[in-house]
């Protein structure tokens, strides 16, 4: 009886650190390389600080589909491009500060809506290839964009300031200066700590979606799309839309993306036309798994816990990579490689740990039984 | 039935958010300028110094234009109603005078030009468009009896940036065509061409626009001609 309590009690053990071995192998990889970076500790946060007000609201854009089975959500994108076409409007038409980030979110809004409606359409045609499907989907709507942004506008589509049409008269530039923008949700409400720049209304916007991911969750869709993702089928018996749903669970990962975009580049200040949005998708599912999500269960927590550890990484890699090989760039190539490795491992160990999962159950069931038939070791 | 009146009346919410959002955040500069200002022949000389405060924001101080000093401070803004404090300053930095004015910004105008002198002196037209739409026609010009024909084919660049190609009048042509200048001084470049596009001659002027003038016309063939009446204020 002692011998299987204690068998148990490795198990759960074990089962913690197969549940959260990204993060703890993260945790690692900070502890070694903060001391060999020699940063401050005042940068670091101050970086923290700035990235989970870049971040957050695309990594918590990815928790919708999780919720609804349909894994992480690449065609992000999609809501990251419509986003960067509200951006290209309020530009051209000069529009400053505060306006200009809400009437980029309202031009954006309805694109994004399209797109995401699109997206889903196409993953249910992909049931159990979401991820594949929607990652592909989003170099076919770049392509899209593509030509929107390169012949369309200026051409078909009336754009005519100077500072964003390329000379020949069409066309968008390939950085645009958002200097009418830059920062203007982030001060909004302009607040310090120890010299360290807090983006108030930017985290004030963060809480209020994570305060409707929780009330989406316990209300009739949010149940409807829990009980989608566990299993379709006997969502549908129930009485359960599940094809809706899903196009639901996209469109507003979608439209959460077109608003995370768009808080993201009015952090940074510019926006790289045709590439700003393609990292996007792969980054903030990448942080997230780093936080500890699997393409079957993500929280809130997962999400920032995944920017904090994702993120010094991103900071300290260059610097450590200086200190061990006496060139920035090793770490810089070591950085992009982890990013790409973070994924594929923790895809990886969902299957891995989906097993052990299994394996587990057995166990406890066969503890179970022993234990009611008086039966053990 | 009331869903749809729910989303119709949503959606009507949407697009007036929308419009009032550009109104309120739409940029406009404002070109301050300590210069002379003439108007009905009346002449206000500029201030050796002067600080200017548009919208409560950060004061900008403009000298008299002298040798590379425009005279001149370029502010932006936001919205429809705003608020000017001008303050007349001694070598002290003391204020000798101050006024305060508001004016309002049509939405469609991107830039305006706000003249000192004339706003202390309340002088008509101290605040005005700074973009000036120029109306160039290859028309016939007739003055004194006779008739200047219009070329077949003109080609007129606005301040070294703006080309207009205009051809004369029929055949579908109206001999007319416009470009949007900024600011008072201008040039104007005319090549009179041959239907192979090869120049037969050119000319260059030079003219000034007044401040409170929104549009303005050019005549070709009286400019080639040297005939006065040449420029002359748009009427629709």
């Amino acid at each position: 009886m002692s011998t299987l309590k204690s068998k148990d009690n490795k198990g759960k053990v074990s089962r913690f650190f197969v549940n959260n071995a990204v993060p703890i192998l993260f945790i690692l990889f900070a502890v070694l390389a903060i001391p060999m970076a020699n940063l401050s500790i005042e940068y670091l946060i101050a970086e923290m600080i700035t990235r989970l007000a870049r971040y957050s609201f695309l990594v918590l854009a990815l928790l919708i589909p999780v919720i609804a089975g349909m894994g992480m959500n690449f065609g992000i994108v999609l809501g990251a491009m419509a986003g960067q076409i509200g951006l290209i409007f309020v530009m051209d038409w000069n529009v400053m500060g505060v306006p200009a980030f809400f009437l980029a979110i309202i031009i954006s809004m309805p694109l994004a809506v399209f797109l995401g409606w699109m997206a889903g359409i196409a993953l249910n045609h992909a049931r159990g290839r979401e991820m594949v499907t929607s990652y592909i989907l989003g170099f076919f709507i770049n392509g899209v964009y593509q030509l929107l942004v390169l012949y369309s506008m200026g051409a078909i589509i009336p754009i005519s300031n100077s500072k964003i049409v390329l000379p020949r008269g069409y066309g968008i530039r390939n950085a645009i200066d958002l200097v009418n923008l830059r920062k203007s949700v982030d001060r909004l409400i302009p607040f310090e700590i120890g010299g360290v720049e807090i983006p108030v209304m930017t985290f004030i916007l963060v809480a209020i979606l994570c305060v409707f991911i929780v009330w989406f969750r316990k209300t009739k869709l949010g149940q409807d799309m829990r009980a989608v993702g566990q299993n379709m089928e006997v969502a549908r018996n129930a009485g359960i839309p599940v094809e809706r749903t899903r196009i639901l669970a996209i469109v507003i990962s979608t439209v959460l993306a077109c608003i995370g975009q768009i808080i993201f580049l009015q952090n940074i200040g510019t926006m790289n036309t045709y590439n700003s949005h393609e990292q996007i998708g792969m980054f903030s599912i990448a942080a997230l798994l780093v936080g500890g999500a699997s393409v079957a269960k993500a929280s809130i927590k997962n999400a920032f816990v995944g920017i904090v550890l994702f993120h010094i990484m991103f900071v300290v890699a260059p610097r450590a990579g200086k200190t061990l090989m006496g060139e920035a760039q090793i770490g810089e190539y070591f950085r992009v490689f982890v990013s790409y490795a973070i994924i594929a491992i923790a895809l990886a160990l969902h299957a891995w740990r989906k097993n052990k999962e299994a394996e587990f159950a057995r166990r406890s069931l066969r503890i179970d039984t022993e234990e009611a038939t008086g039966t053990s070791e | 039935m009331k869903s749809w009146i729910i989303k119709s009346v949503l959606i009507i919410g949407i697009i007036v958010l929308a419009v009032f959002l550009y109104v309120i955040g739409k940029e406009h500069i404002v070109f301050v300028e300590n210069n002379t200002f003439t108007i009905d022949g009346k002449i206000y000389e500029p201030y050796d110094l002067v600080r200017v405060t548009l919208d409560g924001g950060e004061p900008d101080e403009i000298k008299k234009p002298r040798g590379r000093s425009l005279g001149r401070a370029k502010v932006s803004t936001t919205g429809l109603n705003h608020k000017v404090l001008v303050e007349i300053l001694d070598d002290d930095d003391n204020v000798i005078e101050s006024k305060e004015a508001k004016f309002k910004v049509k939405n469609t105008v991107e830039e305006l030009l706000l003249n000192i002198p004339a706003l202390m002196h309340d002088a008509k037209g101290w605040v005005a468009n700074n973009q000036k739409t120029i109306y160039v026609e290859n028309k016939p010009f007739t003055t004194d009896g006779k008739t200047y024909e219009a070329y077949e084919f003109v080609r007129v660049i606005l301040d070294r940036s703006k080309s207009l190609e205009i051809r004369k009048p029929g055949d579908g042509h109206t001999g007319m065509d416009k470009g949007v200048v900024t600011d008072l001084r201008h040039t104007l470049y005319i090549e009179i061409m041959d239907n192979e596009e090869k120049v037969l001659e050119s000319k260059e002027v030079s003219y000034t626009v007044k401040h409170a003038q929104d549009a303005l016309l050019i005549n070709v063939p009286a400019v080639m001609n040297d005939v006065d009446g040449w420029l002359s204020e748009y009427e629709k």
